[in-house]
């Protein structure tokens, strides 16, 4: 982490550190965010994700260090600030007998700007339908897109989404992922936390990895890949003869195992596959299977922390 | 400045209504009680005496004031404390909504259901309570 202060950064956070008692729940955390992009602050449960949003949102008070968004303290300008970010926050619920109108009807009325009509944003968000409905008889998903919605109100420049798709099924969770995605081409800057690894890798541009109260690490989730998980697997099936001391002759080829007909091939580097590809069509070898096993973020936490984070 | 003060009143309003137990609870059964109790009692305080007009004149409104005041403060308690938990209060912090408007907002709609209760209880004392003592029914409200 470095103390360069990007211009087009819209969130500055610098040694932000937020104890309860004697539980330290970030500790000298610093991160920029963009304009522009999505930005993710992964980690598993525990790790101080909303706690350091909650502090950069204004919502709670970090003992120490410096939070800017949008160019405003959100300690000092909170109202000032809330009136041009959206928030999503972690397990939030709304009044159990309010009907989703009504939020909606509610917020627009807090705002001096909003985004527009918000039957419109209910129409897009697949919600239209429900407007009469009670909030305790949406489904999971449902009242996700409310939050949405209700984030997306004043038309923000900044949408910070807390855990946004846990607990939701997979399709809910693509369909909000292409949400998310939406907002962005509006040109709005995100800042989300999860601790789906494949949410962060398929949504974000840029991620910090918090463990422990720490950032450990900031970058592309490609980048990051890269950087800390070069190895790359290929698995395939042969039964041609000579076949494992060919793999083995590959330069870049770090273990190869066999079992079965099944080979799996290690290395490292950005031509491995193709030279695996290129011993086999030198050699013509015939393969009746043929996959490659790239590292992901989840294997980037592992060997960062050493732990899965599931654990 | 209290931004959506009106609007989240009315929400709270037709909240409110929508519990039923929760409706006729507060509105119903304070009725319903001076009503029986009236029918069951009333007939003892209607002789003149000095003590039970004393009480009526002077002791009653205050009594009911207190006890108002009581349910007031206790259901506003019990209101903010399942906002809190259930993280509803959390979620309105995060707008530009201020804890004082989230707080008027709640007396404002004890005060109107306390307003419809004293009428109702006014009207079933007229039909039903045998005493008759020209009260200034504006005045104790305001005094409520």
């Amino acid at each position: 982490m470095s103390t360069f202060r990007n211009p087009h950064s819209v969130i500055q956070v610098s040694g932000l550190r937020k104890t309860y008692g004697r539980t330290v729940a970030v500790g000298e955390v610093s991160f920029d965010v963009n304009e522009g992009e999505i930005f993710g602050l992964i980690g598993p449960n525990g790790a101080g994700k909303t706690t350091t949003m909650e502090c950069v949102e204004g919502l709670r008070t970090p003992d120490r260090g410096t939070v800017s968004v949008l160019g405003l303290d959100p300690f000092r300008d909170l109202y000032k600030l809330q009136g041009r970010i959206g928030v999503q926050l972690q397990e939030a619920q709304l009044q159990k007998r309010i009907k989703v109108w009504e939020a909606v009807h509610l917020w627009v009325s807090l705002y001096r700007k909003q985004a527009g009509d918000g039957d419109r944003l209910l129409d897009q968000l697949g919600l239209a339908d429900k407007r009469n409905a009670w909030f305790m008889t949406l489904s999971g998903g449902q009242k996700q897109r409310l939050f949405i919605v209700l984030a997306l109100i004043n038309d923000p420049e900044v949408v910070f989404l807390d855990e946004l798709t846990t607990g939701l099924d997979p399709q809910a969770r693509r369909a909000i992922w292409d949400l998310v995605r939406a907002i962005r081409e509006r040109g709005k800057t995100v800042f989300l936390t999860t601790h789906l690894m494949e949410e962060a890798e398929r949504l974000c541009d840029r991620v910090a990895i918090i463990e422990h109260g720490r950032i450990i690490d900031i970058d592309s989730p490609e980048r990051l890949v890269n950087r800390h998980c070069p190895e790359r697997t290929i698995v395939l099936a042969t039964d041609g003869p000579a076949a494992e001391e060919r793999f083995r002759a590959i330069a870049r080829v770090e273990a190869v195992i066999c079992k079965d007909s099944r080979f799996t091939i290690r290395g490292r580097g950005d031509d491995f596959v193709t030279e695996v590809i290129h011993c086999l069509s030198e050699n013509r070898i015939r393969v009746t299977d043929f996959r490659t096993v790239l590292p992901n973020l989840e294997d980037v936490f592992l060997k960062l922390t050493g732990h899965s984070i599931r654990d | 400045m209290l931004r959506g003060l009106w609007t989240l009143t009315w929400i709270e309003i037709k909240i409110f209504l929508r519990e039923p137990l929760g409706a006729f609870g507060t509105i119903g059964i304070p009725v319903l009680v001076f009503v029986i109790v009236g029918r069951v009692v009333g007939r003892e305080l209607a002789p003149r005496s000095l003590a039970a007009n004393g009480f009526i004149r002077a002791g009653l409104p205050v009594f009911a004031a207190v006890l108002i005041s009581f349910s007031a403060v206790l259901s506003l308690v019990t209101i903010i404390s399942i906002y809190r938990e259930g993280g509803i209060l959390k979620r309105l912090r995060a707008t530009p909504l201020r804890p004082q408007t989230i707080l008027s907002a709640h007396v404002l709609v004890k005060l109107m259901l306390t307003a419809l209760t004293l009428i109702l209880m006014v009207l079933a004392g007229k039909r039903y309570y045998p005493v008759d003592l020209n009260v200034p029914v504006f005045g104790f409200a305001i005094a409520c």
